[in-house]
């Protein structure tokens, strides 16, 4: 990493940006460079946000930004507002464009608009191993010429070439002078309008920290966030107004268009030189796949046996094995704790707090982290290998049935792990209406926290057909949704939906490693919340159950604190079945993390006091609800007000208390309703 | 004529986009402009796959309605330089 420019003054930071197209491999490059572990999958969308860190094994300090991939500097959804922002307002020192090889001409679209914004642009020229599988050729050398940038050949993936990157970043930041000023993009005509308007806005751009150019240039391309942002003369704006005019009626074409096409007739002409390419135009391995995947008759057929066969797998089969060795192995533990206090004379408060409080509270919930980083393993590995927006794509005519587009899928799958990223991945939707109701809907679309309440009851009452009864849940949440994006599209929502258009990317075959990191990332998360905000629920759970209103300490927790609590609130649930003080602190201490649900039951069950402990719980389970009564407290879980956590993401995705608020009492009426009918139609059939 | 009237598996140029000037830029951006030559992939109810330069982008019918396209017709001077595979499709 030493470098003869490098500055003589180590302690300054860098701060460089990671820009490209969505999908072109930023989060990669910058796991690769910082040593992070941030999410990447394969569908565009996958960053929403941007994300900091630090450059490992340099002398100067440098800061990593990776931003959402955007296709230009003109915004067209949130996250690409997100990126552009930071580019054009928080001025990095440097820029890496990343751009993806194996898509040059529709990649350089971008970096043409880069060039223009007055930073030093490196490029990092993406997924080198691909253009050479495919028997590509690029002259890095003459590319590097033309667009007046340097380059480095890179493969984010595998790893090679980025560790030159940093090296040409500081390079270029301290070069004083520019290869070259700009590129010679546009004809005469348009050239000498920018050239024009470029020394009337000087001041302008002098005084809002821009490139006088590149406000030139989105000046005559009438951009409307940069004409509201800055003050312009009429002066300025009717030469614009002239400008606009005069070449519009010359090229039979709006401006906007004609730059942009210029743009592309440039690039074309330096690709044409720069890469050669073996085969044109050959259908590959994609086109093939998706020929079958997206066929009108197989596409909607072979989404819902995906889908059945990884709950299938990961709830009925391989999942199901994994609680039993879990819950030997806890049960194991707890004895052996138990039998160790007791042989220290512990008193019977603390024996009660580790043994019910902490091994039936937290132990409850962590039989199921094995089998939640099962079903990770599988969307995992519908998100990498880019089956996901091939869905996304083939379930948008039905998505608008009831009012969304096929856009909304993503969020909804994303949020089947957890509610608040799948809340936060609208940000790729382009209109605010869709955007709103699927940020409404999305907790509907039962997320993994919630799944050891339906496994704990299909357990107790469902025994052989686990699998299928928590599929009905899912698809009880779907329906729900469905619905109610009908009934709110028609009456809140009214409004058309955006159209759709989505770049998918190509197959890949994912990489056990990304998996296992995927993987591994939920289940740690879990872990980590067990160890933390559920430890700490279930430790003021078992205060409040084990020491009656006088505070003292009490062997019948119908007589505590919680009880009198869970007998105030229980009322309001009786019209669902479940209006017993346990069932309604549950759901209450639910609103916590969902996960507390099934250790609040576990903590006032006294679970962990034998061995068979989760035996122990169904048993008592089986005791207080009835098939009926499950199915309805199952039905409210899911449908009602997410958790805390959701709750804030939802709060800052609507950036409204209002439509929080709103959208909190819209889904808990809905869950209410919902388990009444489960309830009282139920009770009449049976 | 409308994209949506395009056969599967045949190439068209892009001529004009009749509708809103944000998806004309956002379509713009992803490499449609007036020029490109395009290639139907596939079709599920009025939606496409459509191949654009390298990328392979999807779109639903209403754009496929307001994106104006003129068919290649000269399919044998096309099959040579980029299209080897129309000698087939030509078949059908």
């Amino acid at each position: 990493m030493s470098n003869i420019t490098a500055v003589k003054d180590s302690t300054r930071t860098y701060t460089i940006a990671l820009v490209g197209n969505p999908n072109s491999g930023k989060t990669t490059l910058f796991n690769a460079l910082t040593g992070s572990t941030q999410y990447v999958g394969n569908w565009p969308g996958v960053t929403v946000e941007k994300k900091e860190g630090k450059v490992k094994r340099t002398k100067e300090q440098i800061k990593i930004v990776d931003l959402p991939g955007i296709y230009s500097l003109s915004p067209y959804t949130l996250e690409e507002v997100i990126a552009r922002d930071y580019i054009i307002e928080d001025k990095p020192d440097a820029i890496i464009n990343i751009v993806d090889a194996s898509n040059i001409e529709r990649n350089l679209y971008l970096t043409t608009q880069l060039k223009e914004v007055g930073i030093p642009v490196i490029v990092a020229l993406n997924m080198m191993d691909i253009i050479n599988k495919r028997g590509d050729k690029i002259n890095i050398e003459l590319l590097e010429d033309q667009i007046g940038m340097p380059i480095v050949p890179i493969s984010a993936n595998k790893g090679t070439g980025i560790n030159n990157i940093i090296a040409e970043c500081i390079q270029s930041i301290n070069l004083i002078e520019e290869k070259k000023d700009n590129l010679d993009i546009f004809n005469k005509e348009i050239e000498k309008c920018v050239n024009e308007l470029d020394e009337k806005v000087k001041d302008i751009a002098r005084d809002n920290n821009y490139n006088s150019r590149w406000l030139a240039v989105k000046l005559l391309e009438e951009d409307e966030k940069v004409i509201e942002k800055i003050k312009i003369n009429n002066d300025v704006k009717n030469t614009i107004n002239d400008m606009v005019q005069k070449l519009e009626k010359q090229l039979d074409n709006d401006i906007e268009s004609i730059i942009a096409d210029q743009r592309y007739k440039y690039i074309a002409s330096i690709v044409k030189k720069s890469v050669k390419k073996k085969n044109q135009g050959n259908m590959s391995n994609s086109d093939k796949i998706d020929k079958i995947v997206t066929n009108r008759i197989l596409a909607i057929p072979i989404f819902l046996v995906v889908m059945w066969v990884v709950y299938y797998v990961s709830i009925q089969t391989l999942g199901d094995y994994t609680i039993g060795w879990v819950e030997g192995g806890i049960g194991f533990l707890a004895q052996q704790v138990e039998t160790l206090l007791i042989s220290l004379n512990a008193s019977d408060w603390l024996l009660s707090l580790v043994i019910d409080g902490i091994f039936g509270g937290v132990g409850a919930v962590l039989i199921y982290v094995p089998q939640i980083m099962i079903l990770f393993f599988f969307i995992s590995i519908l998100e990498d290998s880019g089956y996901m927006a091939r869905v996304a794509f083939v379930m948008d005519k039905f998505f608008r049935k009831f009012g969304l587009t096929g856009k909304s899928f993503i969020p909804m799958l994303v949020g089947s792990g957890c509610s608040v990223p799948g809340i936060m991945a609208t940000r790729t939707l382009e209109n605010d209406k869709d955007r709103k109701l699927t940020i409404l809907l999305t907790p509907f679309i039962s997320c993994g926290a919630k799944m050891p309440i339906y496994v704990m009851f299909a357990s107790a009452f469902f025994p052989n057909n686990r699998g299928w009864v928590v599929f009905t849940i899912y698809i009880l949440g779907i329906v729900v949704a469905i619905l109610s994006g009908i009934l709110l599209k028609n009456t809140v929502f009214k409004g058309e939906s955006a159209p759709f258009v989505m770049e998918l990317p190509p197959y890949r075959i994912p990489t056990l490693k990304g998996l296992l990191i995927h993987m591994w990332d939920r289940g740690k998360a879990f872990i980590k919340k067990a160890g933390t905000l559920i430890f700490a629920a279930v430790v003021v759970i078992w205060f409040l159950q084990s020491f009656g209103p006088s505070l003292a300490f009490i062997e019948d927790p119908a007589k505590s604190i919680l009880a009198s609590i869970g007998r105030f609130i229980a009322p309001i649930f009786k019209p669902l079945g479940f209006g017993d003080w346990i069932s309604s602190v549950a759901i209450f201490t639910g609103l916590v993390a969902k996960e507390v649900v099934v250790a609040t039951l576990g903590v006032l069950q006294g679970l962990g006091e034998v061995t068979e402990e989760s035996v122990e719980l169904i048993a008592s389970i089986q005791v207080m609800f009835t098939p009926l009564k499950a199915w309805a407290f199952m039905a409210f879980n899911l449908l009602a007000c997410p958790c805390f956590a959701a709750i804030g993401a939802m709060k800052r995705e609507f950036n409204s208390a209002k439509w929080t608020l709103f959208a909190i009492a819209y889904q808990t009426g809905v869950a209410y309703i919902v388990a009444m009918l489960i309830y009282q139609i139920g009770r009449l059939v049976i | 004529m409308p994209l949506a009237m395009i056969n599967l598996g045949t190439s068209a140029v892009v001529t004009g986009f009749n509708g809103k000037d944000s998806i004309k830029r956002h379509l713009e951006s992803l490499g449609l402009v007036i020029g490109t030559v395009i290639t139907v992939l596939s079709e599920t109810q009025g939606n496409l796959i459509i191949r654009v330069k390298d990328a392979r982008i999807a779109i639903n019918k209403g754009i496929a309605q307001r994106l104006v396209v003129e068919e290649i017709n000269d399919t044998n001077n096309l099959c040579h330089k980029r299209h080897r595979r129309c000698n087939r499709r030509g078949h059908r």
